[in-house]
């Protein structure tokens, strides 16, 4: 990863503000904790957003989930959904076809075929 | 200038398109390496690295606009074509929508702090007895994607859960949702409680789920049922934008 130096407009000027100075907690929970921080990031808020790239970007995003969403439609009909790339089960309920042979902690192995309705074997 | 985060290179090879990924790549040989390691932290669904880089990023004056277009909805792309072409599957999907979620929890109070305020606030659940939640869960995906704020309650959820949720954030609209047909007449039972609470005229509420139907929905005494994750956000848009959103002081 490219490391960047830090700007000075992020860097605290309340030398008394710990925290900032050590650069713990999340930008947000600075907000709370340092009123020069507050101010300067506040300051940076306000300036930094173009609402219209941002109404642009958000309908790109739904874009992207409607076409997941479109897809799932068709996946679903073949492949549990609850299924992943490692052919292990997420479900939180349970099913015939988790083999439960796995070390705790992980998760069940899924033993369905694809080419049947898998929801026969959701245990209600 | 060459891209050579090596994670996105690799990533770059599951795009088999020619011009999908000859667009892609040209997207990211325009964006700061920076962004390149939020897209990367996004694909690979790890929501602290996403977190931790959003919040770098900010500190380093990247602008809101610039991390959300190229780190995260550029990582979306990706990820919504690795599924699309059966590299991952809903699983997957939904460990990099949470690392999107982690990403723009950051980047939306900077949203709000310039006027843009989300489109509503929803509260999502499956209802109580049922641990069913795949479908609730791309709704979600989906709500967040079209701007709203969404607090999940997760599976097995019980009235007075939602009710508390519902005045606590404030919420005008609630979402449940059931996979079971045991366990669908929870959702009238629900809507019930608000009414015993005073409560029903302060949120709107919206049904879905496999065996749900729009006449069962209206029986129960819903103001909205959705077929799909798309037709949710369609429904919970019209829900707002006919009702507006509940103010938290007036659900008290």
């Amino acid at each position: 990863m490219v490391e960047r130096p830090r700007p000075a407009s992020a860097q605290c000027r309340n030398l008394s503000c710990n925290e900032v100075a050590a650069g713990e907690g999340t930008v947000l929970s600075r907000l709370y904790l340092c009123r020069g921080v507050r101010v300067a990031i506040g300051e940076r808020m306000a300036q930094s957003v173009d609402k219209e790239r941002y109404e642009a970007s958000l309908a790109r995003l739904y874009d992207i989930f409607r076409d997941i969403s479109d897809t799932v439609t068709v996946v679903s009909q073949r492949r549990c959904p609850y299924k992943n790339v490692e052919d292990r089960c997420t479900a939180e309920f349970g099913c015939r076809n988790q083999d439960r042979t796995v070390p705790a902690g992980e998760l069940y192995i899924c033993t369905g075929s694809d080419d049947i309705d898998y929801r026969g074997a959701w245990e209600l | 200038m060459p891209l050579e985060h090596a994670g996105l290179l690799k990533e770059l090879e599951y795009i088999t398109k020619p011009f999908e990924n000859k667009h892609i790549r040209s997207l990211f040989e325009d964006t700061d390496p920076n962004m390149h390691d939020i897209a990367y932290a996004l694909i690979k669904g790890d929501n602290n690295e996403v977190d931790r880089l959003t919040a770098k990023a900010l500190e380093d004056d990247f602008s809101a606009n610039t991390i959300m277009d190229d780190g995260l909805i550029a990582g979306m792309a990706i990820v919504g074509i690795k599924f699309r072409d059966n590299i991952i599957f809903v699983p997957e999907v939904l460990i990099s929508a949470r690392a999107m979620k982690a990403g723009m929890a950051h980047v939306e109070p900077i949203m709000s702090a310039s006027g843009i305020d989300p489109i509503g606030t929803v509260i999502m659940g499956t209802v109580k007895g049922d641990l069913h939640d795949i479908g609730k869960n791309l709704c979600i995906m989906m709500l967040r994607g079209a701007g709203f704020v969404v607090h999940d309650l997760g599976v097995d959820t019980k009235p007075e859960e939602f009710i508390d949720a519902v005045v606590e954030h404030g919420a005008g609209v609630l979402g449940m949702s059931a996979l079971l047909t045991t366990t669908m007449p929870n959702m009238g039972r629900t809507i019930e409680a608000f009414e015993d609470e005073g409560l029903r005229d302060k949120v709107k509420i919206m049904l879905g789920g496999a065996p749900v139907t729009q006449e069962f929905a209206e029986d129960m005494g819903a103001d909205g049922y959705g077929e799909n994750a798309i037709a949710c956000v369609d429904m919970a848009k019209l829900l707002v934008g006919r009702y507006g959103a509940v103010p938290a002081e007036s659900a008290d």
